[in-house]
């Protein structure tokens, strides 16, 4: 246990306290950086482009998360139960899960083409407009958040799933001997018994969907317009592109605060749900 | 949620329940009614397969869409019906990813990264599993918790800081002992394995797992003058392969399709990874859509094959991880 607990120091904890000086820095490659204070930080909240992609980020997780979570149940009650063939459907959805990231954006990069691309093409073939997906400012975040859907919807499939089938036959079987209808039994016993599991969906999948880089990167490099820029894009253009790591490590640190706020509630919530097992 | 628990203990045992249900009425109203249910249920279950075979088809058609066009020349696939079948499969997409994309390169460096990271994070998140379920000590649940905080900081958050360390590594890569000077592990194998040598989700899957075995049989050997080593690899080891098989699926997944911190830290092709080399292949080779599909389909196809194969233990840990 020692060399784990060691690397887990020297890959997490020391990492975050180097980040948090050099974004104090004016540090770039090679060295030469200076201290200049708390500077990055007011650069950082007095960039446009950073709220921006704080923006973008917020409404990419709300769609991503909220309207995948949902659809994400719906999917597992569908096949969950007695149910012909459910496992044929769960395999084909969980599918994308074996496609990495960066296939899934280039792969739909093509879907998503506006000059015959498959998608398009079949609307057209149907008498319909094909819209730009991806080069439309209105369109893009929404694409990549369809895109996304794809990719991880099998995924909390799988856990919301597990979570349902759990779920006391009995207590189902009380309930409808009480008259509750299919809805009622859903929203009175099912629903109740899968919240842990809909708590861990809802906080991985936005943990996840705040650090969305890959399929920016791919699929629009944060255009048209900077309607897909995310705060990881922005950290990897700053550090990496302009060379500012200083700029970079103070935008990474504000991410890391984040995810360290909602990391405390999640790791409480964790816990508790562990004493009761 | 009280009243259905008191209602429970009142209920009769199901066979009478059915006998009550059928017992009504005349009996040819019964098989009308009957009748009419069948049908409402055969209705119903078409629905359902109708409403599944929708959903099924979203996330089956683009992989289909990217092998359809991989197999079609680049001309066709940019001009031609794309909504057709190539009129003869052509294999010369997949012959450009490896001559020209140099794809054989990247194959071998993701295949090094993930084997050689896969089996150091394995047996340390196993080992450490065991050790947080099976021994108590001091700190222990503070030590916990800290591994618990490590699965709220996903890797792409950490890949900026993880790289000033890489960047200032001390004595490395012709850095000074204070880590200035050179440019450290950045552009080398231990760079680019680095987050992947531990994870704190692993750990708490083994820890899960192991929590969930009897301390019998361990006892039973200690007694009999086992060291606590041997009880660890004689007794529970043996016991726990489905985890290790978890484990490994993830770790290799993880490793294996990772895409910001080899794209930070490989400086050129002899390290990219094949994510990175997919997304340089797009690139470089614009609108070459049927190589460009053929080089997405082969970045990813070990895992695909992998997950095939193993999708049976990786739905098991999800299960594990989400459910419990």
């Amino acid at each position: 246990m020692g060399p784990a607990v060691v690397l887990l120091v020297v890959l997490y904890a020391v990492p975050i306290v180097l980040d948090g000086y050099y974004s104090l820095t004016s540090d770039q490659f090679g060295g030469g950086g200076k201290f200049v204070g708390a500077g990055n930080y007011v650069a950082v909240a007095n960039s446009g482009l950073f709220w921006r992609s704080v923006e973008n980020n917020a409404i990419f997780t709300v769609l991503t998360v909220g309207g995948g979570t949902v659809l994400a149940l719906g999917v597992a009650l569908l096949l969950s139960g007695s149910f012909v063939g459910k496992g044929i459907y769960r395999f084909v959805i969980y599918l994308p899960q074996s496609v990495s990231f960066a296939s899934g954006a280039v792969i739909w990069t093509w879907l998503f083409n506006a000059q015959n691309g498959p998608i398009d093409a079949a609307l057209n073939r149907v008498g319909l407009p094909g819209p730009a997906w991806l080069t439309d400012p209105h369109l893009a975040l929404l694409s990549i958040v369809i895109m996304s859907w794809w990719r991880d919807i099998g995924f909390y499939m799988v856990v919301l799933i597990a979570a349902i089938e759990n779920v006391p036959q009995l207590l189902i079987e009380a309930a409808r001997v009480d008259g509750a209808r299919r809805f009622g039994v859903f929203r009175h016993v099912t629903l109740p018994s899968i919240r842990p599991a809909m708590l861990f969906v809802v906080l991985t999948w936005g943990l996840g969907a705040l650090q969305m880089f890959t399929q920016a990167f791919i699929m629009t490099n944060g255009g048209p317009v900077e309607s897909t820029y995310t705060v990881v894009l922005k950290i990897y253009n700053d550090a990496f592109q302009a060379l500012n790591l200083g700029l970079g490590a103070a935008e990474a640190f504000v991410l890391l605060g984040v995810c360290i706020v909602v990391g405390v509630f999640a790791v409480r919530w964790f816990s508790r749900g562990l004493e009761h097992t | 949620m009280r009243a259905t628990t008191t209602s429970r203990a009142a209920l009769p045992p199901a066979p009478l329940m059915a006998a009550v249900g059928e017992g009504e009425g005349p009996r040819a109203a019964v098989r009308g009614r009957a009748g009419r249910a069948t049908a409402r249920r055969a209705l119903r279950v078409a629905g359902r397969h109708a409403v599944a075979l929708v959903v099924a088809l979203f996330f089956l058609v683009p992989m289909l869409v990217a092998l359809v066009t991989s197999f079609k020349t680049n001309a066709s696939a940019l001009t031609g019906d794309v909504l057709s079948l190539p009129s003869s499969i052509h294999l010369g997409s997949y012959g450009d990813v490896f001559s020209l994309g140099g794809f054989a390169g990247f194959t071998k460096v993701s295949v090094v990264v993930s084997v050689v990271s896969t089996v150091v994070q394995v047996s340390l998140s196993t080992l450490a599993g065991y050790g947080f379920a099976r021994y108590s000590f001091r700190g222990r649940t503070f030590l916990f918790s800290l591994v618990l905080l490590t699965l709220m900081l996903p890797p792409t958050a950490l890949a900026l800081p993880l790289f000033l360390e890489m960047l200032h590594f001390p004595l490395a890569g012709g850095n000074s002992i204070s880590g200035a000077g050179g440019t450290g592990l950045l552009n080398t194998y231990p760079g680019l394995m680095a987050p992947y040598l531990v994870s704190g989700f692993s750990i708490f899957l083994a820890r899960q797992f192991f929590m969930s075995l009897p301390d019998e049989p361990g006892e039973a050997a200690r007694v009999d003058g086992c060291r606590e080593w041997s009880v660890f690899w004689r007794v529970y080891r043996p016991l726990a392969t489905p985890l290790i098989v978890i484990e490994t699926l993830f770790a290799f997944q993880t490793a294996w399709i990772d895409f910001l911190w080899p794209l930070i830290v490989a400086k050129g092709p002899s390290l990219y990874t094949l994510q990175v080399g997919l997304s340089t292949f797009q690139q470089e080779f614009t609108a070459q859509w049927a190589d460009i599909m053929a080089a997405a389909i082969v970045a990813s196809l070990p895992i695909m094959l992998i997950f095939i194969f193993g999708q049976r233990y990786l739905r098991r840990g999800i299960a594990w991880s989400g459910g419990r």
